[in-house]
């Protein structure tokens, strides 16, 4: 529900509660002032009665003219003067009437007679029908008002919030353009941007200094373990190690490797993520799949891992070095993860290719697959970064990349728009 | 032969110096711009190691200079930073290779010398080491008794290496590094090295040379030639 919604919703009620308050107020107060005006009336004509009575002795004659209804009845008994509303026949509209009446005692002459003066409150009704239409008029008139001025003007006073969420929801942190609010004469919410742009931009200066960081640390981490390594290099010469030493400097010289390739690729995630790759080339998929098969068929053959390549002309408009750890990384995980006496199927159509291995016999988590550190077996010497590289340097060219388990195969497919011209 | 290395880590420096000079190379240092562009000036080298990324970022400069000034020594860039971009630029100004940090002391050697063959030999591209003649042009190699011995290309690359880092250790993870490059990330690699080496050494006793490949505690191997 949105906001305006609601609270038209809830201004509508409460606004139809108060008409028809004041509407009933407005009847009450109005009633009590005819009904003054009547008992004036009333009083006036006991007034003529009173002085006709006392000059002549007399009552006088009911008036034929008037409006009013005049019963003289002989009455011993005195009684107290009141005004009170009755039900009673009405002779003129011929049916039960309300009527305002005065009773009281009039002496004339010797006798004491009951005066009975009542007018009929037929305006009464007239009054109720009069408010209670006006009143629901007006309530028609508040919501179909509020529903145009909800339809017309609230839709153009909102634009201003509906910009800004869309320039966050637009805003990414490694692009390059700042968020963009638009100005707006609403001070709620000017004051709303100002912020979204402080935070926005804290936020980007922030990511900005976070990977400028990691880069940083990643060469600094370059010049030691190149030190250390130059020292084990100059350390395995002399002559007298034992071969418990060569054994100890062995598991040195591989911890130093793993170091060294993990940092070379948190620093590749990190420049990819800078945009450092802006060199876009198209390049002849097929022509570097041919060379990266033959670059691997070593490691094929001793792994008697059979490779079935289904090649059509493809071509893909990226960075040349991107491309090459691509498929790299792929063709690598394809074989390095595999079985022995297994297979690798790849397949390239125009803008299409396919990568299909044999390995584990069950599905890799797909949620968790392309995340950093993501090793599907534990105790293995990778770091898990080759499948982020892979999916971050996708997501770079716009490549789509996909994964499933089919018939005892791991499949990646990766899809991308044929560059034009090719 | 005499080698200049520009590097402000003196750890690593020293450590350059040592191994090459441990074989036909006498190393001279220099830790900053200033002594670096002194020594280029008074002496001649048969190649310079100049790191790209001193700290007042002058090695690019001091690499713009050999060139102004028509030098001929030749140049290996080693950086901290492995970026493609890098690499060109540096081979873009006249430095003749680029090796990123952390590097195998055995792969400087090679490359090192690969440098001084290049830049040296003018046309005379064969290399005689005791029984044998490696041609560098034609990638073969013969017995000094004219016998061919006929190598695999990844063989040849070895026994280069091999005379390359002669009398000197070399790790089998520095070896797998020369012959498929890093980015090949392989478990069972070791296993290849073994076989590759077992053939180089079956060929070359073969052909009647000495049996100059030694296994050292199983962590790598030595090219041995006695002089």
């Amino acid at each position: 529900m949105k906001l305006f919604t609601r609270y038209n919703r809830v201004n509508l009620a409460l606004t139809a509660i108060l008409l028809v308050l004041s509407a009933a107020a407005y009847y009450l107060v109005i009633n009590r002032i005819l009904i003054h005006e009547l008992d004036e009336e009333l009083d006036d004509y006991k007034q003529k009665v009173e002085s006709f009575a006392n000059s002549s002795g007399n009552l006088p004659e009911k008036g034929v003219l008037e409006d009013l209804v005049v019963k003289y009845e002989p009455s011993p008994e005195p009684v107290a003067e009141h005004y009170s509303t009755v039900k009673q026949y009405d002779p003129d509209e011929h049916k039960m009437e309300k009527f305002r009446q005065l009773v009281y005692t009039q002496r004339a002459g010797n006798n004491s007679y009951r005066v009975t003066i009542a007018k009929p409150l037929e305006g009464f009704r007239l009054l109720r029908k009069t408010i209670v239409y006006s009143t629901l008029g007006i309530l028609a008139i508040i919501i179909l008002v509020s529903l145009l001025v909800n339809h017309l003007l609230l839709k153009r006073l909102w634009n201003p919030f509906y910009d800004s969420i869309r320039a966050v929801r637009d805003f990414r942190l490694h692009g390059k353009n700042p968020p963009g609010f638009p100005k707006t004469k609403i001070e709620e919410f000017d004051f709303m941007n100002h912020n979204l742009d402080n935070v926005l931009r804290n936020a980007r200066t922030d990511y900005q200094l976070l990977k400028e960081f990691t880069e940083n640390a990643s060469h600094e981490i370059q010049t030691p373990l190149a030190i250390i390594r130059s020292k084990l290099d100059l350390l395995i010469q002399d002559e007298s190690l034992s071969e418990s030493q060569g054994k100890i400097l062995n598991s040195a010289y591989i911890a130093i490797k793993r170091i060294s390739k993990l940092n070379q690729s948190l620093l590749l995630l990190a420049k990819i993520e800078n945009n450092q790759f802006t060199e876009v080339e198209i390049i002849d998929v097929k022509q570097e799949l041919d060379e990266k098969i033959r670059q691997f068929m070593e490691l094929l053959q001793d792994n008697h891992i059979k490779i079935t390549a289904g090649l059509q002309p493809g071509y893909i408009s990226a960075n040349r070095e991107l491309v090459d750890i691509l498929l790299n990384n792929l063709l690598g995980n394809a074989i390095v993860h595999n079985r022995p006496e297994g297979a690798v199927i790849i397949e390239l159509a125009a803008s299409r290719l396919t990568i299909s291995n044999t390995g584990v016999e069950r599905e890799l988590d797909k949620s968790r697959l392309f995340r950093r550190f993501y090793k599907a077996e534990q105790h293995t010497h990778h770091n898990g970064l080759g499948l982020s590289i892979v999916k971050q340097i996708c997501e770079h060219t716009g490549i789509s990349i996909n994964y499933h388990f089919e018939n005892g195969f791991h499949v990646f497919s990766l899809e991308w728009k044929e560059p034009a011209g090719s | 032969m005499k080698l200049l290395v520009i590097e402000d880590e003196r750890d690593l420096s020293e450590s350059i110096c040592t191994y090459l000079g441990q074989e036909q190379f006498v190393c001279e240092t220099a830790y900053d711009y200033e002594a670096a562009m002194e020594k280029i000036h008074l002496n001649e080298y048969a190649c310079i190691i100049l790191d790209i990324m001193l700290p007042s970022g002058s090695g690019i400069n001091l690499l713009a200079t050999l060139k102004e000034e028509g030098k001929s020594e030749g140049v290996l860039i080693i950086s901290a930073k492995n970026s493609l971009e890098d690499k060109i630029n540096g081979l873009k100004l006249g430095a003749d290779d680029y090796l990123a940090k952390p590097f195998h002391l055995a792969e400087l050697g090679a490359r090192v010398a690969a440098i001084i063959r290049r830049k040296s030999f003018d046309g005379k591209t064969r290399i005689t080491i005791d029984h044998l003649v490696l041609d560098i042009s034609e990638r073969s190699l013969k017995s000094t008794a004219g016998e061919e011995i006929a190598l695999t290309r990844k063989e040849y690359d070895l026994l280069l290496y091999f005379i390359s880092n002669k009398n000197r250790v070399v790790t089998k993870e520095a070896i797998v590094e020369h012959l498929w490059g890093d980015e090949i990330d392989m478990a069972d690699s070791y296993d290849f090295v073994y076989s590759h080496i077992k053939n180089l050494r079956k060929k070359l006793t073969q052909a009647g040379c000495p049996d100059y490949i030694k296994a050292v505690y199983g962590m790598g191997y030595k090219f041995v030639i006695s002089s």
